[in-house]
């Protein structure tokens, strides 16, 4: 096991995960001092219902029309988040209850940084732990399982004005609460569950190589693998039962504390400029390169012994001890391409770049963000650019 | 000890900023990078949240050197060590600033990429200015240098003084 120097961990985050878990919201909030929540959705989740639920189980809290914003698109925005912060702000509210995924959660982050900051711009608040003010309380309800974004001291915002992914990274960021109830992901497609399952695994695999890896998160790490290998495959062919969805679901948050403390590396930091400049999505594309990623770190020792550790999580004792030990870190690359393969078969995942509309005349662009995303400094090895190039010549087609 | 440390940070800090100007009309690294910057973008290195700063700042697609005093400066990214100390430990080459970022020693306050960019010329930087058998250990790829020493040191030392230094 690789030891740091020196390490940093934190995760407050209170986690009520099981079968109905939204019956522990009120006892939640009125432990948090809340009285008039702010609710933020996307109209998707209103349609499937999911808002309903949440609201059948808040009694006595000063909750109306106007304290409901549903308008969160796909992608969290500047805009978005400004115009959110203005209605919680008309509206005296004091908490936020996210319903959704990734884009609502880091959403209700922008919008609690903007409040406590006191500010009508938040790009004014890029950067790390930029939040100095008193937070409002901030509880989740993930509905899909990939992000950990209800476990991550990271929001990211994309400003569309200037096409930029911006980040925000800050302890005070992380939620209060997140509740984990297998209802909330019963309607989530398989073909998401599968794409969203591998961004789990993908979390959980570069923060168990990336240079901050530590003894805690490697823990949180590995026992996602262990649960994506185990459960992802059975989540996906079988969306409404409860026992898969919630290993997935306690892989993603699982995933989410440990990246968020030991980082992400090389495949993020191509994934994310894909997404930016191919305007693909995150999922799509950290799927694809996954596998490519891990093969470029084969050559360094330290992510070869991760990879070996990997495969027990991954494909469990049996394959692991019939593997000779030095070829362990390539099975583990092996296991990882089977799954996908496999997830491909039953879901349709994407498994090349040309497929999602990666254009090969944009590398170079994707090159020139790639190097300059702060997820490759946490990466193995000095990365150059020619170095991202051959990840995506090789995942290209 | 500690007083000794603050005394590099400073000399380190004072000069540093000199150095990138004359590498950043020299190495093609650091051009590249430069490139990558906003115009009239103006960035700070500093060994603490307080200082002692190294200001520089791309104006007209040149790099500035814009002193060390904070004053009225309005920089829009500071990268600064958690205390002096761990600057002077990747100062004196004890750490790559690369780990110390990823430890979280080191806070970039601004746009990540532009920090991101700014932690490379500072690495080239620091290969121009140490014998490679003392970052080796810090480094994983040599970095190899574009131009001679003694170039660059004549070059810094007869640097005219920007506005504001």
């Amino acid at each position: 096991m690789r030891f740091p120097e020196y390490y940093e961990f934190y995760n407050p985050v209170k986690i009520n995960s099981g079968k109905n878990a939204l019956l522990t919201l009120d006892y939640e909030m009125e432990r948090l001092k809340i009285k008039k929540p702010f609710i933020l959705t996307n109209e998707m989740l209103d349609e499937l219902n999911l808002l309903d639920l949440l609201l059948e189980h808040l009694h006595g809290f000063e909750i109306s029309g106007k304290h409901i914003f549903k308008k969160i698109p796909n992608v969290s925005s500047v805009d978005i988040v400004k115009k959110a912060a203005e209605v919680f702000r008309e509206n005296d509210c004091d908490s936020i209850i996210a319903l959704g995924g990734g884009s609502v959660i880091d959403t209700a982050k922008g919008i609690n940084l903007m409040i406590s900051e006191n500010t009508d711009d938040i790009r004014k608040l890029v950067g790390v732990e930029t939040a100095h003010g008193d937070m409002k309380p901030l509880i989740v309800i993930p509905t899909t399982s990939g992000t950990g974004s209800e476990a991550t001291v990271e929001a990211v915002i994309t400003d569309e004005e200037r096409k930029l992914k911006l980040e925000f990274l800050s302890n005070k960021l992380l939620p209060d609460l997140a509740v984990l109830d297998p209802r909330m992901t019963f309607p989530l497609p398989a073909r998401l569950t599968a794409s969203l399952g591998v961004d789990v695994l993908v979390h959980a695999v570069e923060a168990y190589t990336g240079l901050q890896k530590n003894p805690l998160s490697d823990n949180y790490a590995l026992t996602a693998v262990k649960l994506i290998g185990k459960y992802l495959k059975s989540a996906v062919r079988e969306g409404d039962n409860v026992k898969y969805r919630m290993a997935m679901a306690n892989a993603s948050i699982m995933a989410g504390i440990a990246f968020s403390n030991s980082m992400v590396g090389i495949i993020h930091a191509i994934g994310h400029a894909c997404e930016s400049v191919s305007e693909v999505s995150h999922g799509d594309a950290i799927s694809i390169l996954l596998s490519h990623g891990m093969e470029y770190n084969l050559k360094f020792d330290y992510c070869r012994n991760s990879y070996s550790d990997l495969l027990l999580s991954l494909a469990g004792p049996e394959i692991y001890a019939s593997t000779p030990a030095e070829k362990r870190a390539e099975a583990a690359v092996d296991e990882v391409v089977k799954l996908l393969d496999e997830l491909k078969d039953l879901a349709g995942i994407p498994r090349n770049l040309k497929e999602i509309g990666v254009r090969k005349e944009d590398f170079e662009e994707i090159v020139e963000k790639a190097i300059h995303d702060a997820a490759v400094l946490s990466s193995a090895g000095r990365v150059e650019r020619g170095d991202i190039r051959s990840i995506l010549e090789a995942a290209y087609e | 000890m500690k007083f000794l440390h603050h005394i590099i940070d400073r000399i380190i800090l004072l000069t540093a900023g000199r150095f990138l100007v004359v590498l950043s009309e020299k190495d093609s690294r650091i051009k590249k990078e430069l490139e990558f910057w906003p115009d009239e973008f103006t960035a700070a290195l500093a060994a603490d949240k307080h200082g002692p700063f190294m200001f520089i700042k791309k104006l007209n697609n040149k790099l500035h050197y814009l002193g060390f005093k904070e004053d009225d400066k309005k920089a829009e990214l500071k990268i600064f060590f958690k205390d002096e100390e761990l600057a002077y430990q990747v100062f004196s080459v004890k750490e790559s600033i690369r780990d110390s970022f990823s430890e979280h020693r080191l806070i970039i306050d601004g746009d990540f990429s532009v920090g991101v960019s700014m932690i490379y010329m500072l690495e080239i930087l620091e290969s121009y200015l140490l014998p490679s058998f003392m970052t080796k250990d810090i480094m994983p790829n040599k970095i190899n240098r574009e131009t001679g020493r003694v170039m660059l040191f004549l070059h810094t030392l007869t640097l005219n003084k920007d506005k504001g230094e």
